[in-house]
C-alpha cells in the first residue's frame, strides 16, 4: 500500500534529471559492470545521451571491477549484480557481485552505487552495510523502463538512497535506532542539523546521510519546488513516527 | 544348554581386532630374528638345564687332575715330559681303554722328552692334543693322526660354553677334537664305529646314533658360527660328574684299579692357577665356570651315554615349528584375551597358561628337547596385553560414544521442541487466538490450517538436514536455512526479516522497527552458540507476534558495548500484553532463553514490562575469546630432541672376568691358511668329513658379542 504511493512521486523523472545534471562534476566518470555485451550496449547508449560529457568505463567481470575502481576511482559505478569472477567463461553468479558490492562499500565508503539486478532480494543479506554506506545507492529492477533506470542513476549520483524495492514486501518501515533520533530532534525539539550532530555526537555530513537514508524509507525523493525537509516531516506524521 | 559356536567367544572377532594380538606375535618374531631375544634365551636355558634331576656319576671317565699340590711336589712349571711319561706308564699297567693327554706338548719340556715320545710310540691307546684354531698349537711331532686330536672350544655371545667341536677342517687335514677320539676308542670295543649320519649325512653317527649337528639358527642361536661339525653340550647333572684323582693318588697307587681297567682316562692340569677354564652356568656349579679337562669329559660322557645308555641328547626342532610354536602361544594369548571379559579371569586364565608353558619347557629341556620358551611367552603375554588394552579401549570408547549418542540424541529433541514451538505453535496460537475473539471466518480458518499442516510436515524435513548438516545451518521457517558461518549481525538481520514476514496477528499493526545489528569479530563465537541466539531472536519475536497488543512500533538491536566487552541482543514493542503475562512467563521459549545463559559467559537474561506499554526482552553475554584461538602448539620440538647429549651407545667389550688364559698356550700367531682340499684319508674310520664344511671362526666370540650389542641397542 505505502510502497505503491511513493511509486506515484516520480511522475515526471525527465523533468528531475534536467535539474539534477546541473550540480555534477566536470570530469565525471562512471563505471558500468556487466557481462551482458548487448545490455551493456543499451546502458551505455541511455547514459551517453543523459551524460554527454562524461567518461564510460567498463568491466565485465568481478576481477575488471575491483581493477577499474582503484585505477580510475569513478564517481558512480553502475554494476550488474550477476557477473563470473575471473573471466566471461565462467558462470555468472550473484555472490561473486555481492562480494564485490560489499569490498566497494567497505573500501570506498562515499562511492556512489547503483545495482541492477533481476532479483531485487538478494540484496537483503547486505541491508545493514546498505544502510550504513555513506555515499548513494540505488536499486534497478531490470524489468523496470530505461527512464526509471536514469533516474535511479541520478539519485544515486547526487548521493540519494532508493532502496524501497527491497523492503516493498515488508508490512512495515524499517529504521535504524539513529535515524529515528534525527528524526525527533528535528520534528519534535526542532533543532537544524548542525544542532543534532552536536547533539548526537556525529559529524554533519553523517546527519546528512541520515537523512537521506530518511528520505529512502518514507519515499521522499527530491521534486522540484518542494523543501525536502518539511516533505519528510509531513510523512513522517503521516506515518505516526512523530507526534 | 549347549552353546552355540559365537557365543565361545565374548567378543565378535573381527580383523581389526586382532590387529593389536598380530602385531605382538609380529614384534616378537621379528626381535628373534633379529637376534634381540638370543642372550635371554640361552640364559633361561642355561636355567632350566641346571633345574633338571640329578643324574648318577660316569663311572666310565677317570679324571687324572694334575693339581696345586703335585706342581708344588714337582717344583717347576711346565710339568717336565719325564712326570708326564711316568705317569701314563703307570696308569698303563692297569690296562685303561684310552688315555687322553690334554696337555699340549708341542715343544719339549725337558727332562724326559724322549720317555714322552716313545710312550706315543708304544701305546697306540694314547692321545695327544693340539689347538687347531689360531693361535695354533701342534701335536709333539712324529704322531700318527690317529693319535693326534684338538681341544679348542667354542663359546657363545655371552663367552659361556654350551657346544663342542667334534671335527673341525683345516688345511692340515680334517681334525677330530679329544672327545671325540676318546668316544671313538672306547666304543670301538663295543664294536661301534663312527660313521656318517643316515637322517643328515653331515652329522655324525655311532652304530644307530646320530649326534645331532649344530647349524646357525638351531634353538635360541641367530647366525651362531657353526664352523666344523659341532653339537650342543648336555652337561651331567651332578656336582661330581666324573671320578676324579690326583697325580699323586695315582704314584701312590690309592686308586682302585677297577677305576682305571677299561675306563678313558683324561689327564689334565687341575691347578686353578693353570688350567684353561670355560665359563658356564649350564653346569650348575657355583662358579659359573668348569675346568677345560672337565669340560672334556662332558663332551665324551655325553656320546657314551647317548650311544650306550640312550642318554637323551640335546635337540632343536626345525625353524618352522620353533616360529609356528611361537605362532601358537600368540594366538593362545589373543584367544584368552577374547575369551575373557573381567580383568581377574584374564590373569588366571594367563597364569594358567603361563605356568604351562613353563612346565612344557622343562619337561622338554628333560627330554632333551630344546623348544622356545622366551619369545613364546613374550608372544603370549604381549599379544594378550595388546588385546587386553585394545579391547579396555574400544570398551571406553563404546562408553563415550554412547554418551555422545546420548547427547546428540537430547540435542535433537531440543532442536525439535525449538522448531515446533517457533513455527506450528506459533501458527496454532494465533488460530486459537482468533478463534477466541470470534473473528475467523472458515476460510480463514481452512487456509490456516493448511498452512499448520504444511508447517508440521515440514517439521520433519528440518529435523532431517539438521541431522545431516549438523549444527552448520539455522533452519529459517518454511524452507530456508542459513548458514551458521555468515557474520551475525546477518545472521540476525536473516532471521528478523524472515520471522518478521511470518503471518502472525501482531506483527500488522506494527508500523515502525528500529532494526540495527552491530557486527562483532567471529573469534568470540561458536556455531552452536549462533544457533541458539538465532533461536532466541526468533522465538522474541513470534512472542511480539503473538502477544504485543495493538503494538506498533517495534525495536530490534544487537549492540556491542566496547567499553564493558559485551553485546546485548535486546527485543522490544510497545504493545498491551496484559492477558499474557502467564504464557509469557511460562511457556517453552522461557526455559529456552534460561539455558541460554548457561551456554554464554557471563549470559543475562531479562523480560521486563515497559511503560506505558510494551515489553522488552534482552539476553546479554561477556565476550570471550574462543579458546581454539589462542592455543599455541610448539612446532619446534626437533630443537628439543637435537639438545640431548649423545650416549655412548655402544658399550666397549670387555674380557670377562675370571677367564684365566690357559698357561699351555702359546701367544696367538698370526692366523693360519684357510682350508685346502681334504684328503679323506686322514679321517678316522668311515667318517668322511662333509664337504660344505668350514672351520670355525675365532672362538673368543668378541665380534658377535660386539655386533650382539650393537644389534640390542
Amino acid at each position: 500500500m505505502r510502497s505503491d504511493r511513493s511509486f506515484d512521486r516520480h511522475t515526471s523523472p525527465a523533468h528531475n534529471l534536467a535539474v539534477m545534471n546541473q550540480d555534477l562534476p566536470e570530469d565525471l566518470k562512471i563505471l558500468v559492470v556487466d557481462d551482458h555485451d548487448i545490455v551493456l550496449d543499451g546502458t551505455l547508449s541511455n547514459l551517453k545521451e543523459q551524460y554527454p560529457e562524461a567518461e564510460f568505463l567498463i568491466a565485465r567481470t568481478a576481477r575488471e571491477t575491483r581493477n577499474q575502481i582503484e585505477r580510475s576511482q569513478p564517481h558512480l559505478v553502475i554494476f550488474d549484480l550477476s557477473i563470473p569472477e575471473d573471466n566471461l567463461a565462467q558462470e555468472p553468479k550473484a555472490k561473486y557481485g555481492i562480494q564485490v558490492l560489499r569490498e566497494m562499500m567497505q573500501c570506498y565508503p562515499e562511492l556512489n552505487l547503483t545495482v541492477q539486478t533481476t532479483h531485487v532480494k538478494t540484496l537483503i543479506r547486505i541491508k545493514q552495510q546498505i544502510d550504513i554506506h555513506q555515499g548513494g545507492f540505488t536499486i534497478v529492477d531490470k524489468k523496470l523502463a530505461s527512464r526509471e533506470m536514469l533516474v535511479r542513476v541520478n539519485l544515486a549520483l547526487q548521493g540519494a538512497t532508493h532502496t524501497r524495492d527491497l523492503r516493498a514486501l515488508g508490512r512495515s518501515m524499517e529504521f535504524r535506532p539513529e535515524w529515528t533520533n534525527v528524526l525527533k530532534l528535528a520534528f519534535e525539539e526542532g533543532l537544524q542539523d548542525r544542532a543534532i550532530a552536536e547533539r548526537i555526537n556525529v559529524s554533519p555530513r553523517t546527519v546528512l546521510h541520515y537523512w537521506t537514508k530518511i528520505r529512502d524509507v518514507l519515499g521522499v525523493y527530491s521534486e522540484e519546488g518542494k523543501n525536502l525537509r518539511i516533505q519528510t516531516e509531513i510523512r513522517a506524521r503521516e506515518e505516526g513516527l512523530i507526534d | 544348554m549347549p552353546k552355540k559356536l559365537g557365543n565361545i567367544f565374548h567378543r565378535k572377532i573381527s580383523a581389526w581386532g586382532l590387529l593389536p594380538g598380530t602385531f605382538a606375535i609380529v614384534l616378537v618374531t621379528v626381535a628373534r630374528l633379529t637376534g634381540m631375544l638370543e642372550l635371554f634365551e640361552l640364559k633361561t636355558f642355561d636355567l632350566l638345564v641346571r633345574l633338571r634331576p640329578v643324574e648318577p656319576t660316569d663311572d666310565r671317565i677317570l679324571l687324572v687332575g694334575i693339581d696345586a699340590e703335585d706342581i708344588a711336589r714337582i717344583g717347576t712349571y711346565p710339568i717336565p715330559d719325564a712326570y708326564l711319561a711316568q705317569l701314563i706308564e703307570t696308569l698303563q699297567t692297569d690296562k685303561p681303554a684310552v688315555i687322553g693327554l690334554n696337555i699340549s706338548r708341542e715343544l719339549p719340556v725337558e727332562p724326559g722328552r724322549v720317555e714322552l715320545l716313545s710312550a706315543f710310540a708304544k701305546y697306540n691307546n694314547l692321545i695327544a692334543v693340539e689347538k687347531v684354531l689360531p693361535a695354533k698349537i701342534l701335536p709333539p711331532p712324529g704322531l700318527p693322526s690317529e693319535q693326534v686330536s684338538f681341544n679348542d672350544f667354542p663359546l657363545d655371545a655371552d663367552f659361556h660354553g654350551r657346544r663342542q667341536y667334534l671335527g673341525i677342517p683345516t688345511s692340515e687335514g680334517y681334525k677330530f677334537s679329544l672327545s671325540l677320539r676318546l668316544a671313538e676308542a672306547y666304543l670301538a670295543r663295543y664294536d661301534l664305529e663312527l660313521d656318517n649320519g643316515v637322517r643328515d649325512r653331515t652329522a655324525m653317527r655311532f652304530g644307530e646314533v646320530e649326534l645331532p649337528r649344530l647349524y646357525p639358527n638351531s634353538g635360541s642361536y641367530v647366525g651362531v658360527d657353526d664352523g666344523g661339525v659341532q653339537v650342543l653340550l648336555n652337561f651331567r647333572r651332578n656336582s661330581q660328574p666324573f671320578r676324579t684323582v690326583s697325580m699323586a693318588d695315582i704314584e701312590a697307587g690309592r686308586v682302585e684299579p677297577e677305576w682305571i681297567r677299561d675306563r678313558i682316562i683324561i689327564i689334565g692340569i687341575t691347578d686353578p692357577n693353570f688350567q684353561a677354564v670355560v665359563p658356564t652356568s649350564a653346569a650348575g656349579n657355583t662358579f659359573e665356570k668348569i675346568g677345560g679337562t672337565e669340560f672334556q669329559a662332558h663332551g665324551v660322557s655325553q656320546i657314551l651315554s647317548a650311544v650306550l645308555d640312550g642318554r637323551s641328547q640335546l635337540r632343536v626342532w626345525w625353524d618352522g615349528w620353533e616360529y609356528l610354536w611361537i605362532l601358537g602361544w600368540g594366538l593362545g594369548g589373543i584367544a584368552i584375551g577374547y575369551r575373557t571379559q573381567r580383568l581377574w579371569h584374564n590373569v588366571l586364565g594367563v597364569g594358567t597358561a603361563s605356568v604351562s608353558l613353563i612346565a612344557t619347557s622343562y619337561l622338554a629341556i628333560c627330554w632333551g628337547w630344546w623348544i622356545p620358551f622366551i619369545p613364546a611367552l613374550q608372544a603370549f603375554l604381549l599379544a594378550n596385553f595388546l588385546d587386553r588394552i585394545s579391547y579396555v579401549y574400544h570398551k571406553a570408547k563404546q562408553i563415550i560414544d554412547q554418551k555422545k549418542k546420548i547427547i546428540e540424541q537430547n540435542k535433537l529433541i531440543e532442536q525439535t521442541f525449538n522448531i515446533i514451538h517457533n513455527g506450528p505453535l506459533q501458527t496454532l496460537a494465533t488460530i486459537l487466538r482468533q478463534i477466541r475473539d470470534g473473528n475467523l471466518s472458515i476460510e480463514t480458518l481452512f487456509s490456516k490450517l493448511e498452512q499448520l499442516n504444511t508447517e508440521i510436515r515440514e517439521v520433519g524435513d528440518r529435523l532431517e538436514e539438521q541431522v545431516s548438516d549438523g549444527e552448520n545451518y539455522f533452519h529459517l521457517g518454511g524452507r530456508y536455512s542459513i548458514d551458521l558461518k555468515l557474520p551475525l549481525h546477518e545472521l540476525f538481520d536473516f532471521v528478523y526479516r524472515d520471522t518478521f514476514d511470518r503471518d502472525l496477528f501482531h506483527f500488522q499493526s506494527i508500523k515502525l522497527t528500529e532494526v540495527k545489528f552491530d557486527p562483532i569479530d567471529e573469534q568470540y563465537l561458536s556455531q552452536e552458540q549462533k544457533h541458539e541466539l538465532c533461536c532466541f531472536l526468533q522465538g522474541a519475536l513470534c512472542n511480539i507476534g503473538k502477544h504485543a497488543v495493538d503494538a506498533t512500533r517495534m525495536s530490534v538491536t544487537g549492540t556491542h558495548n566496547i567499553n564493558a566487552g559485551r553485546y546485548t541482543l535486546c527485543i522490544a514493542d510497545n504493545g498491551k500484553a496484559v492477558e499474557s503475562k502467564s504464557e509469557i512467563s511460562e511457556g517453552r521459549g522461557e526455559k529456552h532463553s534460561l539455558k541460554l545463559e548457561k551456554k554464554f559467559t557471563d549470559g543475562k537474561y531479562k523480560r521486563s514490562f515497559l511503560s506505558p506499554n510494551g515489553f522488552e526482552c534482552k539476553f546479554s553475554w561477556k565476550l570471550i575469546i574462543a579458546l581454539s584461538s589462542i592455543l599455541w602448539i610448539p612446532t619446534n620440538l626437533n630443537a628439543f630432541a637435537q639438545n640431548l647429549p649423545i650416549q655412548n651407545l655402544v658399550p666397549t667389550v670387555n674380557t670377562v672376568a675370571g677367564y684365566e688364559p690357559p698357561p699351555d698356550q702359546h701367544p696367538p700367531r698370526t692366523p693360519g691358511g684357510t682350508t685346502s682340499s681334504l684328503s679323506s684319508n686322514q679321517a678316522s674310520f668311515g667318517y668322511e668329513p662333509p664337504p660344505d664344511q668350514k672351520p670355525p671362526e675365532d672362538s673368543s666370540g668378541s665380534t658377535s658379542l660386539t655386533k650382539y650389542l650393537i644389534g640390542k641397542f
